[in-house]
């Protein structure tokens, strides 16, 4: 288990790496001079070469990303004499904009994410569930009708869509709920469930409706299954052969699903923090695109990599614990 | 063997399935036509006939895994059914075909054979589940050493004695094996029938046998009765059947297996599988 662990963790690095080095290439390569975008429509050529000094763009690709990479790893110093700056591990640089630590921006933004992330993750994990489920239990009742062109909806409406419908209906127009704030904080826990409220309906609605129908899918299949049949003709209630027989086997596909989606969520909801003004990392991932502002774009891409990678190894270790026969395999 | 009470009854089973056909028309088919069965205490009736006969549908029933569209289920003169299900299921146990499909691949032995007993309310046993299960382990030939074992673990034979240990776990009165052996390798028949003709023997246990294996048949069986297109053709006792049957159909179903010398094996009685093939 330790070297399954191991082995994962470090394949996980190089997959990494490879992200970093192709990331880092691709701006490198293909974007336009960010130089020539700071410094503007009254620009000298002088001033260019001066900001692409600064910047060190006017440096080879791979001595720059090889400190680049070493700095994520065990920190630089950026620039020389008197004007040098370390930058702590994991450095990622500095923006181009504002000239903040890439990392603590991201760092000051997470809290936004995880928020919005972990909530509707809750969210649509019980609705996905329990609304599959339904509808497999119950398959061509107007329940399961009803849930699955729901879902359909969910799937097929845009979230920008349903955001700002539900933003124009609820808080707009009934006024059931506050205006959200843009910087909702823990601490403050009635206006912080609020303010996040809405964001995890719009992704709950989208995500539950991918997981309930597969969850419904899944549980169809399983409830045909003879060892289904065997445990109803051994006696057990109903709510057991549902809940201990058929349940497990049906969900347990559909976690490599829930953690993907979740990785991706870390990275940053784009469109759902941008509709809702709410300043995570998906809306700092959009304003440096607007400004092609790279150390940040990097920061964040690297970010939802590494989301994305460890989610992975997560759901690995899941699958041992939700399926008791890849325990005895990996024995 | 009979006379007495039935233990398990079916009177006048009917089960239809439709199915939506084109242009919104509904077509029903008729798979068990108005089949009245009785099982008495401590004998084995054997359910035979062909593919699509209608006796694994007449045996679900009976089992109560699903409601006849008319006719009645009686366990001991009484009918037990929604919420008095566990009542029933407490006297009577199914043992399926597949024994590896049958049983839920996620759970080790001890879980599937010690659930009936804890669901259904039995009382904790001086020395525990475990133990129990253990016990029943033993009882059908496996190695109680396995209990913590999944089903992937064992071999067909093995894992339909996890099946057959589940079964009697609960002590019902009737146990109901819907080809219970057929998925087996003959050899492994022939013990686990034996084993099945022991239990009986200790515990005077009704079997309920659906086969269309005659040989099968011959070996354990007291009364049989013969099905055809959903319904009973002709019933007997086992030497009757084999020697002298009475309808066309159950003649054409003797003589559909060549290899049995079916007027021989039966007029020895206690025929051994075997040497009934040549």
């Amino acid at each position: 288990m330790i070297w399954f662990l191991l082995r994962r963790l470090g394949f996980a690095l190089f997959t990494l790496l490879v992200v970093v080095l192709l990331t880092y290439w691709i701006f490198f390569a293909l974007s336009p001079d960010p130089a020539a975008q700071i410094c503007g429509q009254n620009c000298t050529p002088d001033r260019i070469a001066q900001i692409r000094t600064t910047l060190e763009l006017d440096r080879p690709f791979f001595p720059r990303f090889f400190e680049f990479a070493g700095g994520i790893f065990a920190g630089r110093t950026i620039g020389s004499g008197p004007t040098a700056v370390y930058c702590s591990a994991p450095c990622l640089g500095y923006s181009f904009q504002s000239g903040q630590n890439v990392t603590d921006m991201i760092v000051s933004r997470l809290p936004v994410t995880l928020s919005l992330a972990i909530g509707s993750l809750v969210l649509w994990v019980i609705a996905g569930t329990i609304g599959g489920v339904i509808s497999a239990v119950f398959r061509g009742s107007w329940w399961d009708k009803a849930a699955m062109t729901a879902a359909l909806a969910g799937i097929a409406l845009p979230n920008y869509f349903v955001a700002l419908l539900l933003q124009y209906v609820i808080v707009v127009k009934l006024q059931w709920l506050p205006f959200p704030l843009n910087d909702p904080s823990i601490s403050d826990p009635q206006s912080w469930f609020f303010s996040y409220l809405l964001p995890w309906i719009v992704l709950a609605l989208m995500y539950s409706a991918t997981f309930a129908r597969l969850t419904r899918a899944n549980m169809v299949d399983t409830l045909g299954e003879n060892y289904i049949r065997t445990a109803r003709a051994k006696g057990l209630p109903e709510r057991l052969v549902i809940g201990k027989h058929a349940l497990r086997p049906a969900l347990t596909p559909l976690v490599t699903i829930v953690g993907l989606d979740f990785a991706m969520l870390l990275g940053g909801a784009l469109i759902t923090e941008s509709v809702f003004g709410l300043q995570g990392v998906g809306k700092l991932a959009r304003d440096a695109i607007g400004t092609n502002d790279q150390p940040v774009i990097m920061g964040v891409t690297l970010l939802a990599a590494t989301a994305v990678v460890l989610m992975n190894i997560v759901v690995d270790l899941l699958y041992a614990v939700l399926d008791p026969r890849v325990r005895v395999a990996a024995r | 063997m009979s006379g007495n009470a039935p233990v398990l009854a079916g009177k006048n089973l009917t089960r239809r399935f439709s199915r939506r056909a084109s242009f919104g028309r509904t077509e029903t088919f008729t798979a068990v036509d108005d089949v009245s069965l009785e099982l008495h205490s401590g004998e084995t009736l054997a359910l035979v006939g062909e593919s699509g006969s209608g006796k694994s549908t007449t045996a679900r029933m009976l089992a109560q895994l699903i409601t006849p569209s008319d006719g009645t289920v009686e366990l001991g003169g009484r009918q037990y059914a929604g919420r008095r299900l566990g009542e029933f299921r407490r006297q009577v146990q199914v043992v399926f075909q597949d024994p590896f499909s049958s049983l839920n691949p996620r759970h080790r032995v001890e879980q599937i054979i010690s659930a009936p007993m804890r669901y259904l309310d039995l009382p904790k046993p001086a020395g525990g589940w475990t133990a129990r299960v253990k016990e029943l382990m033993e009882r059908v030939g496996l190695n109680p050493d396995h209990s913590q074992r999944f089903p992937s673990q064992f071999s067909g034979g093995q894992a339909q004695r996890i099946g057959i240990a589940r079964a009697i776990a609960v002590e019902p009165s009737v146990v109901i094996c819907d080809e219970a052996v057929s998925a087996l390798d003959v050899s492994v028949q022939a013990r686990v029938l034996e084993l099945l003709r022991e239990l009986q023997q200790q515990d005077h246990y009704s079997y309920l046998f659906i086969t269309h294996d005659l040989a099968v048949v011959r070996e354990i069986a007291h009364r049989i009765a013969v099905m055809s297109q959903g319904k009973i053709v002709e019933t007997g006792d086992r030497q009757q059947i084999f020697t002298n049957p009475q309808q066309e159909y159950t003649r054409t179903l003797l003589a559909a297996v060549p290899q049995i010398k079916y007027q021989r094996a039966a007029a020895a009685g206690q025929a051994a599988p075997e040497t009934g093939r040549t």
